[in-house]
């Protein structure tokens, strides 16, 4: 009856098992740790030499210490920040029932889908120096000049904070989807208040899942580029520091910084599973419905409505400027407040200027093929995993989440060190300078989202229909095919579309790794952006969010018609 | 001989699940293996049909060893407790999996998953989803889809434990018959006596990894091996007592308050008078008299009466606080007060040597 492990798994089993699972754990300690690896080798090496001056160099040098700091403390203020604004969020979309909940609850965790250029962009048109939102206190209270300058920590602290509430909102909408009702039905029949039960009760059940949207944002925070390279300015954190060192080519310096911030990212995601572990003890109850608050006065379900459908405009208010921004032609919007000319000439402009062009097909292109390669790969592993027992089998779930804990930053750093040099002996080719490097980036930094989609796919389904159809004669080739595979292509399609979306915007590996032949479209919005032409940038990003849009669309019937096929 | 178990072991971890498993079936021989949950008969039944390996001993299939060989080149048909239907493909497409996998022309195929599903009486359905199907449907597709590849060998882990009373019981007999009309050589793994004793022509009573007793039936519930056996086989009474030979004759067992019982002479060869013993009857085999100074007799109180249609179970308590079941029919009508217990005429008790 127990059937749980096999240690003693036949000969032909055993062998199978090695011919799959030797390459899977090649690729993954050649491509996840071994880049690591030689970034760690660099930052400890001078001319062939064990040395750690590059450290007593960091560790001495007030500008790093300023900017390991500034990682440090705006990557805690944004938590505060972002719980502020999600958990109270969430308290609202679960309390109440109103008309719209749904949709507008859904659409208050739109930001995470887009890219995090995109969002910095649409700040940029909203309250930068020159934005809607400026103009408009500029113009109220009768200014010279801008009320406010977007820059520095305070600009960073904004975005992460717009952006990074949605871990919060969805964390506690689960937390308190599991919750009991019971328990808060128990509470307020021993007399206690909405406040007392709140404080009392509510937020400790929440601390689980509380806890954990912490750390995540913490890590998003760490390593986030985007924002402080777009608003930072003079600020650095240690993501644009290692890119200023890398771009100025103080490489062993970017070393040393690549280290500390990849060993920061490290103790966060080692909380995070610690954390995640002990929450299963937290878990409780059978989970009764909760009995949201049902309004009955029109008025106030109105005013409700209002409330939920105000915050999240506010919410989304950026999103929204970018696309306004994106039909204003260049010299359409001076002084005034809002644009007055608004024309298609920015669309225009992308199909008619294969410069423009270029790059949304590149990304399409290097998007697809890393997303194939994430598909067949993980697939493999998480049947791996999921299926088969062998010695190291939890080193390689380890190689599997270690791209999804360490910041693009870092990824692209022990890129760019491994593969600039031809040493095929050791495993390194000269990729940085082809077409190759970004699909391999986007690939490395997908594995972790798609083999989850994969693993989970596969715990689903029963493996006893793997033995049916073996004792129906069924070889493994056939048993994968027939019925494998299309058990788990809607789990793994999910994921592989999710993928395909995020290599779509990619950004911050892209920044150090892109080659001008071959650039991505984030890199294109960049570009535009440097050379003002904000409206151009804005169409770009529209694009962005549209084709993500339209693939979410297409991929999400596909889905689901999967899943009515496998369902059951 | 069809099938040959020669000493098999298994162990998960410290946990020995099966051990020296020898075990013959006889072509066209439905065979049950019979055990308590967690007593190592899906392990067996995993180890015949190579998804376990074994640690030792040989799996033999028609004097062919084919200990070491993948499951899908046993070729053996396997019907799984939760069925392991394919969700995701229709009924004719889950029957004809099997067949499809040994590269069957199209037009053969047709026709054989049509017989398939003839013979379980689901030719109807053939364009149906699976999850469609309700849970007897299910169990027979799953039945058509293993016979379709024609096995030599037929597989059954508890095939029926997920279907209701009515419905398990009406399913076995139509099982049996079907098997036995193809000739197939079948091993059926259940916990459940009468689901055994309804469809095989021998039974093997496996607990804590080890076979107990293979047997007829009759064999099984009437000459029982150990105590284990006697008590999962039907109902049964566990007494202690101490073995004589009044008078130099045949042995009789003493009990609580002195009584003398018969005993059955199977199985007492090493047994002699002054051992102590475990002394199993069945309820069927006692009877409630008034209580009359009788050697025989075993007196006590009536606890409870427990009504079971055609019979009554009364649960009597002795002096020493044993409580003893003896089934009588309706008419009898015992209710309070002293009563005795006394072994029907031609009813014999079995022994076993006390557990030390």
């Amino acid at each position: 009856m127990t059937r749980g492990q096999r240690p003693a798994a036949s000969a032909w089993e055993r062998r199978h098992t090695a011919a799959l699972a030797v390459p899977v754990a090649l690729l993954l300690v050649w491509l996840v740790l071994y880049p690591n690896l030689l970034v760690l080798a660099e930052s400890v090496r001078e001319d062939g030499r064990l040395t750690l001056a590059h450290y007593a160099d960091f560790f001495s040098t007030r500008a790093e210490l300023a900017a390991l700091w500034a990682s440090v403390w705006t990557s805690l203020a944004s938590v505060a920040l972002a719980a502020l604004i999600g958990v109270p969020l969430a308290m609202f979309f679960h309390s109440f029932d109103f008309p719209g909940r749904r949709i507008f609850g859904a659409l208050a965790a739109l930001p995470v889908l887009l890219p995090p250029l995109v969002g910095v962009i649409a700040f940029l048109f909203l309250v930068g120096e020159s934005g809607i939102l400026t103009r408009g206190v500029q113009l109220a209270l009768g200014l010279e000049t801008a009320p406010w300058r977007l820059t520095g920590a305070p600009a960073i602290l904004f975005v992460h904070a717009y952006t990074m509430y949605v871990y919060f909102y969805l964390f506690t909408l689960a937390g308190l989807a599991r919750m009991d009702a019971g328990i808060t039905e128990a509470a307020a029949s021993l007399g206690a208040g909405r406040w007392r039960i709140l404080r009392t009760v509510t937020l400790p059940l929440l601390t689980p899942s509380l806890t954990a949207a912490a750390l995540l944002v913490f890590m998003t925070s760490m390593a986030s580029f985007s924002a402080p390279y777009v608003f930072g300015g003079g600020f650095r954190v240690l993501t644009t520091q290692i890119y200023t060192s890398k771009m100025s080519g103080a490489l062993s310096l970017a070393m040393v910084e690549t280290v500390m911030l990849a060993s920061a990212s490290l103790v966060a995601l080692w909380f995070l599973r610690r954390y995640e572990e002990a929450r299963e003890y937290v878990v409780v109850g059978k989970g009764v419905a909760p009995a949201r608050h049902r309004v009955r006065s029109p008025s106030v379900r109105a005013l409700l409505a209002a409330a939920g459908a105000g915050w999240v405009l506010l919410l989304l208010l950026p999103h929204l400027t970018l696309v306004l921004i994106s039909f204003v032609a260049d010299g359409g919007w001076t002084t005034q407040l809002l644009p007055e000319r608004y024309s298609l000439e920015n669309y225009r402009g992308l199909l008619r200027d294969p410069r423009l062009f270029a790059p949304i097909l590149n990304s399409l292109q290097m998007a697809a093929l890393a997303t194939a390669a994430n598909l067949v790969f993980c697939f493999v592993a998480a049947y791996l995993v999921v299926r088969r027992s062998f010695r190291g089998r939890a080193w390689l779930a380890v190689l599997l989440v270690l791209p999804w804990a360490l910041p693009g930053t870092v990824i692209a750093i022990g890129l760019a060190t491994t593969f600039s040099a031809n040493q095929p002996w050791a495993g390194r080719f000269v990729l940085v300078g082809t077409f190759w490097i970004l699909p391999l980036a986007y690939f490395i930094r997908n594995i972790p989202l798609v083999a989850q989609a994969a693993i989970s796919a596969f715990r689903r389904f029963d493996p006893t229909l793997e033995e049916a159809a073996a004792s129906l004669g069924a070889g493994w080739m056939t048993t994968m095919r027939r019925v494998a595979l299309p058990l788990v292509t809607p789990g793994l399609a999910a994921g592989g579309l999710l993928a395909f979306v995020t290599a779509l915007g990619e950004f911050v590996a892209s920044i150090i790794l892109y080659t001008p032949r071959s650039r991505p479209i984030s890199i294109e919005i960049l570009a535009q952006l440097r050379a003002f032409d904000f409206g151009g940038a804005a169409a770009l990003g529209v694009v962005l969010a549209l084709l993500m849009a339209i693939v979410f669309v297409i991929g999400g019937r596909f889905v689901r018609q999967g899943v009515g096929t496998s369902g059951g | 001989m069809s099938l040959e178990l020669r000493g098999l072991r298994k162990r998960f971890g410290e946990v020995v699940a099966v051990r020296d498993f020898t075990l013959e079936l006889e072509p066209g021989e439905l065979m049950t293996l019979l055990g308590p949950s967690g007593c190592g008969k899906t392990t067996a039944l995993r180890l015949i049909a190579g998804f376990e390996t074994p640690d030792a001993g040989r799996v033999v299939f028609r004097g062919t060893d084919v200990t070491a060989r993948s499951p899908q080149k046993r070729g053996f048909g396997m019907v799984f407790q939760s069925y392991a239907l394919f969700p995701h493909l229709s009924v004719f497409e889950n029957v004809a999996f099997g067949l499809k996998a040994q590269r069957k022309e199209a037009s053969e195929l047709g026709r054989l998953v049509e017989g398939a599903l003839v013979r379980v009486d689901l030719l109807g359905y053939v364009d149906r989803r699976v999850q469609e199907l309700s849970g007897g449907q299910q169990q027979r597709v799953a039945l058509a889809r293993a016979l379709a590849i024609e096995p030599p060998l037929l597989l059954l882990d508890e095939p029926l434990s997920n279907l209701d009373a009515s419905l398990r019981e009406r399913t076995r007999t139509e099982l049996r018959s079907l098997l036995k009309g193809l000739g197939i050589t079948a091993l059926y793994v259940t916990h459940d006596q009468e689901e055994a004793f309804d469809l095989s022509d021998r039974v093997a009573v496996m607990n804590d990894g080890e076979l107990r007793q293979v047997g007829t039936p009759e064999e099984l519930y009437d000459h029982p091996h150990d105590v284990f056996v006697a008590g999962f086989v039907g109902r049964a009474n566990l007494l202690t007592g101490l073995l004589e030979s009044p008078h130099g004759g045949e042995l009789r067992v003493r009990l609580v308050g002195d009584a003398l019982w018969p005993v059955d002479p199977e199985g007492t060869s090493g047994l002699g008078p002054g051992q102590a013993v475990q002394v199993v009857v069945r309820p069927e085999d006692l009877e409630l008299v008034p209580e009359g100074h009788h050697a025989s007799e075993l007196v006590g109180v009536v606890s409870e009466r427990v009504f079971r249609g055609a019979r009554i179970a009364y649960h009597v308590k002795l002096a020493d606080g044993t409580v003893v079941e003896v089934e009588a029919n309706r008419r009898s009508d015992a209710r309070g007060g002293r009563i005795a217990v006394r072994p029907r005429s031609h009813a014999r008790a079995h022994v076993y040597p006390a557990a030390e």
